[in-house]
């Protein structure tokens, strides 16, 4: 199961800080997260900023960036400035 | 001097605190056409009165404060002035911006600035009206919290007052209005050093724009503009600055441990998400400002200011304190004192360091939270050997007791919350920024390399042209009277909403490359001299507001003229090629060993920018003095 947190404006809407999941791919892992969490759905969650295991699946496989039983996933709201 | 642009009083005083008398500083529509306001104007009229290398504590200073045209018009976002000094902890140019009250009271008073100059012989309230301007006694003020200050005053005019950190000259005491903060490079200390607790401003005086119809219009238009954008309209007003710890700890870049590090194990808890779950009472802003970025928390059963980014990073990740409270607490308290957060929390980071090498022991630990708040007294009093020694700022500190190389400082003002190894083009701008270690004046690239879009944070390829552009982009804006965060509209809305997306995955890729492009625009002006108004508003709004031909290309003339008159201010002061620095933690040792370019490569890209300004040794040529128009 992998480890999912999610952040910013993702995690007040879904009133979510934490959960797990089963999924092979992040594709699937928001395929099961869009029609699990209230409030969230899939466009919203493909279209967050994510990194798996602190690295943005910018720099890997995309939403085909494989998961296992240790992958830690990051949804994270965009950000902007101070 | 009246003038024929809208949106000015027309009108700036100068003020004689020895010699109590006060007179109209001649300021021609000229200058208003090629300094156009705020902290422009204001280094205009340093550089014109500031001759060489000065005392900053000394009556030989002045202190200018600003406001720029659209204040007081209603624009959205413009609910903010300016303070310009020679600071007495960089001794340098610096200028501070604030989303106080005082700057529209100001124009309400009928003036577009003031000069404050000379020393009071008695501590002084200067109260500003239309009419006249009174020197009167405070005494009785002296000693005072700036919240006490303030409420000591009364009434409804706008006020800047300092608490006792600026009376007892803390080389980063700030200035107050309201409960906001002009927080950098210890101005408060310059108006302690003349005597002067406070200035109020109030009056009838309307400002009205060029063309009131077609200001109204493009305003109505932008401000519903920032409320649809995801970062003004959602992001921002939901959970402030303070929602970019979590995205800053993800990508590297939050400072921790005195910028030993990248990343807090702790973040989570003084995190936006944390502060909005647990401890938002409601979120609030400036006047006429639709974003509506500021939190309000309680602190001892009083609601108070919430901290910003910088002072949730800085006194939290980089002294190693996950207690969120802790730091509602210290903000509230440095604040009452008036004291910058930022160059406090990097003088108590830098004693942490130099205690845990047994260089220099002064209570302070990292992860130790319980002597913070004395030892915050201790400075804003100087009643203390530590206090008074932690009141110098970092390089003072590290004159006196080593350890240059993790003084976390440039041209002596502490660096904000950003770990630049994370992102080497707000290295660059760290190090070559004129008012020194500050994110903004930095030209604040690491926007682009993580928190809105994610271009290569560790290749130096474009970042000095990046830095040059987005530098003078902001210097104007803020002349112009806006909020530095009505920028974030020039990344149009799907490059931030839509970040996996081929679209911003590719404008990521080449954003690097358009140095060149930049360089060429900034070369042949006429190239740009077009009207954006769905990315870049200010300058439409502003030729509406003022009756000014401006246009994007003339506004990144203007910032330019801005930044290059700063520097050569700064040139009579001392400053070339050798003071654009940084400490070699920062240059020299890696952020992370598996990771070889984490580091900011800062030789390299200061030769590129340099260059790109036209720039030699650091400074304007005299051919670019020209060419700007600066008359020097």
């Amino acid at each position: 199961m992998a480890r999912v947190k999610f952040y910013g404006l993702l995690r007040l809407k879904s009133g979510l800080a934490e959960t797990t999941a089963e999924a092979r791919t992040v594709s699937e892992l928001i395929a099961v997260l869009g029609v699990r969490i209230d409030g969230l759905d899939y466009q919203e969650l493909k279209n967050s900023v994510i990194f798996v295991n602190g690295k943005n699946i910018t720099e890997q496989k995309m939403y085909r960036t494989s998961l296992d039983g240790d992958s830690e996933v990051m949804f994270l709201s965009p950000v902007s400035g101070g | 001097m009246a003038t024929n642009y809208g949106g000015y009083a027309g009108k700036v005083l100068k003020i004689d605190l020895t010699t109590k008398t006060y007179s109209e500083y001649e300021f021609s529509d000229k200058e208003r056409e090629l300094y156009l306001g705020g902290k422009i104007m204001a280094a205009k009229i340093l550089y014109d009165n500031i001759k060489g290398i000065i005392d900053p504590l000394s009556p030989e200073n002045i202190l200018v404060v600003t406001t720029g045209p659209l204040n007081a018009l209603g624009a959205p976002s413009s609910g903010r002035f300016n303070i310009s000094s020679i600071s007495p902890l960089t001794g340098l140019v610096c200028s501070s911006n604030c989303g106080g009250t005082f700057g529209i009271n100001l124009k309400r008073a009928g003036c577009d600035a003031i000069v404050i100059c000379g020393k009071a012989e008695e501590k002084t309230l200067l109260k500003i009206t239309e009419e006249t301007v009174e020197f009167l006694p405070a005494e009785e003020l002296w000693g005072k919290t700036t919240g006490a200050t303030q409420e000591a005053i009364g009434g409804k005019s706008g006020k800047i007052v300092i608490g006792p950190a600026g009376e007892n000259l803390v080389k980063y005491a700030c200035i107050i209005s309201d409960e906001r903060a002009a927080g950098r490079g210890g101005l408060g200390a310059v108006m302690g050093s003349k005597n002067l607790k406070a200035v109020t401003a109030s009056g009838k005086n309307i400002c009205k724009p060029f063309n009131k119809e077609k200001f109204m219009e493009i305003n109505k238009k932008w401000t519903k503009a920032l409320l649809a954008h995801p970062l003004t309209g959602s992001q921002m007003p939901k959970l402030g600055t303070a929602g970019l710890v979590t995205g800053m700890n993800a990508r590297h870049i939050l400072a921790t441990k005195n910028f030993k590090y990248g990343q807090f194990d702790g973040f989570e808890k003084i995190s936006g998400e944390y502060l909005a779950e647990k401890y938002l009472i409601k979120n609030k802003g400036c006047i006429s400002c639709p974003i509506q970025c500021a939190r309000v928390v309680e602190v001892g059963g009083k609601q108070v200011k919430g901290p910003e980014l910088e002072t949730l990073g800085l006194l939290g990740a980089n002294v190693m304190n996950d207690d969120i409270e802790k730091i509602f607490e210290w903000n509230y308290e440095l604040d009452e004192l008036g004291m910058d957060t930022i160059s406090a929390a990097g003088s108590l980071a830098f004693a942490m360091e130099l205690n845990e090498k047994g260089i220099w022991d002064s209570g302070l630990e990292f992860g130790k939270v319980a002597n913070i708040t004395d030892i915050i007294h201790q400075i804003a009093t100087r009643s203390t050997e530590v206090g008074d020694i932690l009141a110098e700022g970092t390089r003072n500190m590290s004159k006196r007791f080593g350890g240059d190389e993790f003084c976390i400082s440039s041209k002596g003002m502490e660096l904000s919350a950003y770990e630049p190894r994370g992102a080497v083009g707000q290295g660059l701008g760290y190090a070559v920024s004129n008012r020194g270690g500050c994110h903004l004046n930095a030209g604040y690239l690491v926007v682009l390399e993580g928190l809105g879009l994610s271009i290569n944070p560790y290749t130096h390829k474009g970042k000095a042209t990046l830095t040059m552009t987005f530098q003078d982009l902001m210097e104007a804006v803020s002349a112009g009277g806006n909020c530095l965060f009505t920028t974030y509209a020039v990344f149009p809305g799907f490059l931030i909403s839509k970040p996996n997306s081929i679209m911003t995955r590719l404008v990521n890729k080449i954003m690097p490359y358009l140095g060149g492009v930049l360089y060429l625009a900034g070369k042949f002006p006429t190239l740009l001299a077009v009207n954006l108004p769905s990315i870049f508003p200010h300058s439409v709004c502003l030729k509406a507001a003022t009756g000014m031909k401006l246009n994007f290309g003339k506004m990144l003339r203007i910032g330019e003229r801005g930044y290059n008159l700063e520097r050569l201010l700064n040139k009579k002061l001392g400053v070339d090629a050798s003071c654009d620095t940084l400490p070699k933690r920062l240059t020299d040792e890696l952020q992370d060993e598996a990771n070889k370019k984490s580091k900011v490569p800062l030789e390299k890209m200061k030769k590129r920018y340099y260059r790109a300004r036209g720039w030699k040794n650091g400074l304007p040529t005299a051919r670019l003095i020209k060419r700007l128009g600066i008359e020097a």
